[in-house]
């Protein structure tokens, strides 16, 4: 009776071995799957644009408006102290130049962006 | 030209000339104004409630517009009072905040402007001229949130100098430049309303005052959705 027992118990911790060694492979892969995924995924880009001539909330928010409208522009802060403005995008799909343009057509000067520390 | 290269010979300026000084601050204001998209919609309400306030009273759209603007130069002194605080004021969420203050108080001054003219008399009395000091309100408000930019350049400039009283001053002296074109457009409503008055009825100047004043506050609650 306690052979049966004592071989059944060998037979499951072989079994949970073979189960935890099959898996261990696995989730090694797919670590490195994700990770590979990662890495193909764009990581946005921060800029700090320089703005000369906004008075106040109302020239914030239409700068702000005019730049979030671009597409692959994922944030916009506008700092009226600073006087710049700070936007996080997809440099595969913007260019600065693409967003300095879009701030002067709104009667603004935008300087070179910058990137943000 | 830009504001800040308008108000740049101010840096070097200011201890050589102050009266000169004085003068481009003052004109700084006024094009801060120019230059400001708050200007015509806000200039279009202050016009709206002098027009509102003069149904009402002989004097009462001049008495109106002249607390819009005392309130725009009492905050601006006072601001320039606390100049290292006010950052605080430039940032987007204050921004958020100031422009849905701004939209619901324009909304309160169109509904009283409808509202207000069909009051008894002994419950306005009671409240002690409350269309002075509401606008008194409305005028501190507006200063906090308007130019701000242009404001915080000509406080940097004054640091600069190391003087406070030169910060309080110019400050002043800014906030008359700044709320001169809305003491302006408030007394502007004031006369043409005296004029159309007993052509028109008095009705009629309220329903357009409060249109005005109804449009002010849909352009803040535009700039609060523009900044979420």
């Amino acid at each position: 009776m306690s052979d049966h027992r004592s071989s059944a118990r060998a037979t499951l911790l072989v079994f949970a071995a073979l189960l935890v060694l099959s898996g261990v492979p696995s989730q090694g892969l797919a670590a490195e799957a994700s990770a590979a995924v990662a890495d193909t995924k764009p990581s946005p880009k921060v800029v700090d644009i320089p703005v000369d001539g906004m008075a106040c909330v109302a020239c914030a928010a239409s700068v702000k408006s005019a730049v979030k409208a671009l597409p692959g522009v994922v944030g916009v802060e506008v700092n009226l102290e600073k006087r710049n403005a700070r936007v996080t995008y997809f440099a595969s799909l913007l260019t600065p130049d693409r967003i300095v343009a879009a701030i002067d057509k709104l009667g603004y000067t935008a300087g070179m962006p910058k990137d943000a520390p | 030209m830009t504001l800040e290269q308008f108000l740049q010979p101010l840096s070097t300026g200011l201890s050589h000339n102050p009266l000169t000084a004085f003068g481009i601050t003052f004109v700084g204001g006024i094009v801060a104004s120019a230059v400001c998209p708050c200007t015509v919609p806000m200039g279009l309400g202050v016009a709206g409630l002098a027009g509102a306030s003069q149904v009402r009273a002989r004097y009462g759209g001049l008495q109106v517009s002249a607390a819009f603007f005392a309130g725009i130069v009492i905050s601006l002194t006072a601001l320039g009072g606390v100049a290292g605080r006010l950052g605080a004021l430039a940032t987007e969420s204050f921004g958020r905040n100031w422009a849905l203050g701004m939209a619901v108080l324009s909304l309160v001054a169109a509904a009283l402007a409808l509202w207000w003219p069909r009051m008894p008399i002994d419950r306005l009395t009671a409240w002690r001229r409350p269309g002075v000091v509401g606008s008194f309100a409305y005028g501190v408000v507006f200063s906090l949130g308007t130019s701000i930019a242009p404001f915080l350049l000509l406080l940097t400039i004054a640091a600069a100098e190391g003087r406070p009283e030169i910060g309080l001053i110019l400050a002043f002296i800014f906030g008359l430049g700044r709320g001169l074109p809305f003491l302006l457009a408030g007394m502007a409503g004031s006369v043409i309303t005296g004029f159309t008055r007993l052509g028109l009825r008095s009705r009629t100047i309220q329903v357009v005052s409060a249109a005005a004043l109804l449009t002010v506050s849909a352009y803040y609650a535009n700039v609060f959705a523009e900044l979420k």
